[in-house]
């Protein structure tokens, strides 16, 4: 960039500098977009950070298929998700990135498939493919934010795609990109609507339940005990980041970790704004994603929920593991 | 520590003062953390603010009772509870004090009961240390390294969690942060909670919790202080031109409040609890996570009835109501 700025200045000549202004914006602008691949993972896997200084284009495949599997140990559903995970892999872009998304809907597939990333740009950006048809959207992230991308409510039966496990989170960072944070953490809450039905049963879609809002599972990332089963980990010391996701479609989420308080939450991810400092527990509404930062003060077993507390009975909630030493002064039996 | 020093300058004799000085650091430094009784206060009321600058060991006694007790003028429930109380005492700290709690379970309880305090950093937030069966008492000493305003609450997963949180056992627990909160006219508390009770129950028999109902969110009452109408028929009181301040704990568990003063806005809202971060200003709505906190104060200048409401659905004729009467 001192270079091109340099080598314009000499060939600009009479040319006043209002003129050159938008030029030079351009030059910069064309030279360094280069084209990469978005890493996609899954939950609770976030992308790593990004280290480079200029907007690029950022390649994302997703691809839309519906399976059966397990929602809870003891019961089967018919998930509708994206690259065979529920939660969708989080994707993670800047300011300026041009988002290319490659969006294919399997051959097997019954449905149409769609997912809308407006709220990461201006506007709708809604792709949508035909089973065993592909499409493609471009759009440019230009609000920064953390934000829960998903099918259209626009589109028939959008409830039924939100509720099957269609949804993930696109991180917008700022230019300059995040502060570094030892551990970073990609979760998720959902409900699943279904009907009754018997251990071991592949259990039905139930429109009425999510009218009646009585949720048959509220998880976190995808499955009753996933968090559980497998917990997240890190060492005393470390700061560890949760990009915290509420699908919803009903109930807001009260996030809190038992055991360690958040010490600074950007509400809706905006990290240009300063952070609320200190919390027990903060709400994160339907459809809306956090970014929350807690330093891990003692070894243990500490558990992420979403504090109203039944919905932890229906699987709102994961397991954190931490390493190291105790501290004595801060927490001692008697 | 007069006597103390004193003695280890007799006993030190020849021993140089090279040698004395980390000795005499520790001395001091045990000594000097003054250890005082925690002033438990009950809803509405509130604990007296720190006047002190130095932390201090803070000794909290709290006892886990079972007991039946009114919910509203109809019913009496078999309350869950700390000191007997819905919500429990509440406690008043300050960021740096080292709080030392001691659980006693009532010999009559027939569950066993712990505690999780929102503002302890450490498994359970000291459940894993304050768990006590029925007779039995525990115990743990805990750093206050955060402010703000934070519930605690029974987190037993016997028969569950939820269960101990909707049979009343939850209170609040203040950390000021270095300095100390302003000083204002009037402090209270208010602790909304769920009640879920089986349907069905005649006037005058005692309701009976139902796990379905909470399993699906179905709550029979809605209260502020742990009584449908208390709040309403012994309202809070100030005066025209004083300035109120509440501590506001939602309890849930499963409800996030919609907290408001219906004549007027708050003046200052300090957010999810934070004491830290400052308070948003003019705010006609706070919302409340469910195990969250919120510090609102307003000043009101004309006499008059003033009313603390969660105005959503039906939650006000439930029971989440209080008046404040202005003179």
């Amino acid at each position: 960039m001192p270079k091109s700025f340099l080598h314009n200045m000499r060939h600009a000549g009479v040319i006043s500098a209002l003129v050159m202004a938008p030029c030079l914006a351009i030059n910069a602008g064309l030279a360094s977009a280069e084209t990469i691949q978005a890493q996609l993972l899954k939950a609770p896997k976030a992308p790593p950070p990004i280290t480079r200084t200029q907007p690029a284009t950022v390649v994302v495949n997703l691809e839309a298929s519906e399976w059966v599997g397990l929602i809870s140990d003891d019961n089967r559903y018919e998930f509708w998700g994206i690259n065979g995970i529920v939660p969708a892999p989080m994707i993670r872009v800047m300011v300026g990135d041009t988002v290319e998304v490659n969006f294919k809907n399997k051959s097997d597939s019954k449905q149409s498939h769609n997912l809308d990333f407006g709220k990461a740009t201006d506007g709708a950006a809604l792709v949508s493919a035909e089973p065993g048809k592909e499409a493609k959207i471009s759009f440019k992230a230009t609000k920064q934010g953390l934000f829960v991308y998903q099918p259209s409510t626009a589109a028939p039966y959008s409830i039924q795609h939100l509720l099957s496990g269609m949804y993930g989170l696109i991180l917008v960072e700022p230019v300059g990109g995040l502060k570094p944070a030892q551990q970073e953490y990609y979760v998720m809450q959902s409900e699943f609507y279904m009907k009754d039905g018997k251990k071991n049963d592949t259990l039905p879609f139930s429109i009425d339940k999510v009218k009646e809002m009585d949720a048959s599972y509220i998880v976190h990332n995808g499955h009753m005990t996933a968090l559980v089963k497998v917990p997240l980990r890190c060492k005393v010391g470390e700061t560890t980041r949760w990009f915290y996701g509420n699908a919803g479609v009903n109930f807001e989420s009260s996030w809190h970790v038992i055991g360690e308080m958040l010490d600074r939450v950007w509400p809706a991810g905006d990290m240009s704004k300063a952070p609320l400092e200190s919390i027990q527990s903060t709400l994160v509404g339907t459809g809306e994603a956090t970014i929350g930062e807690f330093k891990g003060e003692m070894p243990g077993t500490f558990v992420s929920v979403d504090h109203s507390l039944f919905r932890t009975e229906k699987g709102a909630l994961g397991l954190l593991k931490i390493d190291g030493p105790t501290n004595a002064e801060l927490f001692k039996g008697l | 520590m007069p006597i103390n020093f004193s003695r280890c300058v007799r006993t030190a004799g020849l021993v140089g003062a090279f040698i004395m000085t980390p000795y005499l650091g520790i001395h001091a430094g045990v000594v000097s953390a003054e250890t005082i009784k925690a002033q438990l206060a009950f809803a509405p009321n509130v604990p007296p603010p720190i006047k002190r600058t130095e932390p201090a060991t803070v000794l909290v006694n709290l006892t886990a009772d079972e007991w039946t007790g009114p919910l509203s003028d109809d019913n009496n429930y078999e309350f869950w509870g700390f000191n007997k109380h819905t919500p429990g005492p509440m406690i008043r700290v300050m960021v740096g004090d080292t709080v030392e709690i001691r659980m006693k379970n009532n010999k009559d309880s027939k569950e066993s009961h712990n505690i999780d305090f929102h503002a302890i950093t450490g498994p359970g937030g000291g459940a894993s240390l304050l768990n006590s069966e029925p007779g039995q008492e525990s115990g743990g000493r805990f750093k206050m390294i955060i402010p703000g305003i934070f519930m605690y609450h029974c987190a037993t997963a016997s028969p569950s969690i939820p269960e101990h949180v909707a049979n009343g056992m939850y209170g609040t627990i203040v950390v000021e942060p270095a300095g100390g909160l302003k000083p204002v006219d009037k402090e209270y508390q208010i602790t909304q909670s769920e009640f879920y009770t089986k349907e069905g129950a005649a006037k005058g028999e005692t309701l009976e919790f139902s796990y379905e109902a909470g399993l699906d969110e179905r709550p029979s009452h809605v209260v502020y202080n742990g009584h449908a109408t208390s709040m309403v028929k012994t309202p809070l009181k100030a005066k025209a031109g004083e300035t109120v301040r509440i501590f506001f704990t939602n309890v849930g568990p499963n409800f996030v409040d919609s907290f408001q003063l219906l004549e007027q806005p708050f003046d200052r809202v300090y957010t999810e609890g934070s004491l830290t971060a400052p308070p948003a200003e003019n705010v006609k709505v706070t919302k409340v996570p469910t195990g969250g906190a919120v510090m609102v104060e307003f000043k009101v200048n004309k006499a008059g009835t003033y009313t603390l409401v969660d105005p959503v659905g039906n939650r006000k004729d439930l029971g989440a109501m209080s008046l404040l009467k202005v003179d």
